[in-house]
């Protein structure tokens, strides 16, 4: 790899650049306002997000406004711009048990122990194309009430147990649990590079691209790789969680608001040689925003990395080739003007010719 | 019972100057704004008002403890905006989701005037914040309502 810098042309970057915005700026359609964004187009939002490691839903939608839509490029103005910021402190700890439910499923269990809600969910329905969606002539304001409601209490959620507390009592699960806290890696300091551990692996699935994890997930179950197996899924999750953060006066508990993550258990079959076959183990996948197929990718990939114990590459591609501006910031770079690293290499080719005397010019021998 | 099952988990109390804060953070943006505006003037407390950190936006990181090993992790980094204040000898903080320097500036005020103890701004803000703390409840109970409807208890196949 190598390319040299080229100069010239700055009118023209400006020119092309202006083309952008006022192409962009100046259609004939209305101007999309944030909130639009965030209200009717809020996948994409909470993806991109999740993808630039920064929750703010309003600067999210601005960068996904101003790229034109193109999530990569969204997700750089993001990162670019949170590299501008200080860091101005942690939050504490927050156990996701913290976590209020917006959605709940487990599909390992048809009765978990507290309700299954598909909450805000199109997972059972038809894919066909509504010419009316988005209009305001589907929205139900009265949705019809369920056959089977466990509890339609207006203050209460109902006891909602975790499954892998459930298996933990019936003694089905491999106790992982550890008592030594140890700080957190930062993958934002310093790049996480194998064996590392499992908090820099975790923290960078959390902000790798949806579909580099989608397809890491993939080529393990059904491509080349094989390094894991198809999982049970337990928890899947959608809900808020607080931000609390030490007040500097008082070193009390301030919740300054908060935000929406998803979060999977994925339960793993032990079979080794070496595994505590009469027991079961959890992975655990946990993203920003509503995304079920990043964290359902992620919690298989944990376990998989778990079981591995690097031995083979799959720690090193799931932290290595995962982010997606690391390898779409790669990939575009070829875009840029490589004409003297191509020159030397047609020089090289010319040279090799040269220096074969029995080969004439044209022949292919 | 764990903390998530209640609607009103995590919802700030107005007793406290934590709960005041996390209130202030969440308020109305407008409303904390023109109502802090018009107290300073009412009171003639603009005199008093000091900026010890002029409002700031900058990151926070999101550490969670996951509950299979009982680690934590960082999932992402939160922007926020902060402010410090004082007035006269009272110190007020406030942070806020976002980016809106204003309203962290406006919250910090509030804070001051909350531990100065001004009875008039005191009863003001009081209002503000108990509105706050009933429109979360609103909110949550609102969307539960929603998601009640869409509970579902499968059923196996013989």
């Amino acid at each position: 790899m190598g390319y040299a810098a080229a100069r010239g042309g700055l009118t023209a970057i400006r020119n092309a650049e202006d083309l952008v915005r006022t192409l962009r700026d100046m259609d004939e359609s209305e101007q999309i306002e944030l909130d639009q964004f965030i209200g009717r187009l809020r996948l994409l939002v909470d993806r991109i997000m999740g993808e630039a490691g920064m929750w703010e839903p309003r600067l999210a939608a601005l960068a996904i406004r101003q790229a034109e839509g193109d999530h990569i490029e969204s997700v750089h103005l993001l990162r670019a711009y949170k590299s501008t910021l200080p860091r101005i402190a942690s939050t504490e700890p927050i156990h996701v048990d913290d976590m209020r439910l917006l959605r709940r499923v487990v599909p390992a269990f048809r009765e978990p122990g507290g309700p299954q809600i598909l909450g805000r969910s199109t997972d059972y329905s038809a894919r066909m194309l509504d010419p009316r969606s988005g209009s305001g002539a589907t929205a139900s304001l009265e949705p019809e009430v369920a056959t089977h409601v466990a509890d339609n209490s207006s203050s209460v959620q109902t006891n909602t147990p975790r499954l892998m507390n459930v298996l933990r009592d019936m003694d089905l699960l491999t106790d992982r649990r550890r008592t030594d806290d140890p700080e957190p890696f930062d993958i934002t300091r310093t790049p996480a590079r194998p064996p590392a551990p499992r908090s820099a692996r975790l923290s960078s699935m959390a902000r790798a691209e949806t579909g580099a994890l989608l397809n890491q997930w993939y080529r393990n179950i059904l491509g080349p790789d094989g390094y894991l197996h198809e999982v049970t899924l337990g928890e899947v999750r959608h809900g808020e969680l607080p931000i609390r953060i030490k007040h500097p006066y008082t070193n009390g508990s301030v919740s300054i608001g908060s935000l929406r993550v998803t979060e999977v258990e994925a339960i793993e079959d032990l079979n080794g040689v070496d595994e505590d076959r009469d027991r079961f183990d959890i992975g655990y996948g946990l993203c920003l925003g509503h995304n079920e197929r990043k964290a359902i990718a992620m919690a298989n990939l944990d376990i998989a990395c778990h079981r591995d114990g690097s031995k083979s590459s799959l720690e090193q591609s799931i932290l290595l080739t995962t982010d997606g501006l690391d390898s779409a910031g790669f990939l575009e770079h070829l875009k840029l003007p490589h004409y003297v690293t191509f020159r030397s290499m047609m020089e090289r080719k010319i040279a090799v010719r040269n220096a074969r005397p029995s080969v004439q010019k044209g022949d292919k021998a | 019972m764990p903390s998530n099952l209640l609607i009103d988990s995590d919802i700030p109390e107005i007793d406290s100057r934590e709960g005041r804060s996390s209130l202030l953070a969440q308020a109305n943006t407008d409303e904390l704004t023109s109502l802090v505006d018009r107290l300073l003037e009412e009171a003639e407390l603009s005199s008093q008002l000091r900026i010890v950190r002029s409002p700031h936006t900058g990151t926070v990181q999101f550490q969670v403890r996951e509950p299979v090993c009982e680690e934590r992790f960082y999932l992402a980094d939160v922007v926020v905006t902060v402010a410090e204040v004082a007035i006269g000898n009272h110190l007020g903080w406030a942070m806020r989701v976002g980016t809106d320097r204003r309203a962290a500036l406006a919250a910090a005020v509030a804070d001051a005037l909350f531990e100065s103890g001004h009875k008039e701004a005191c009863g003001s803000l009081q209002s503000l914040i108990t509105v706050t703390r009933r429109e979360l409840i609103d909110q949550r109970q609102s969307e539960w309502a929603q998601l009640n409807k869409t509970i579902i208890e499968f059923e196996e196949l013989d």
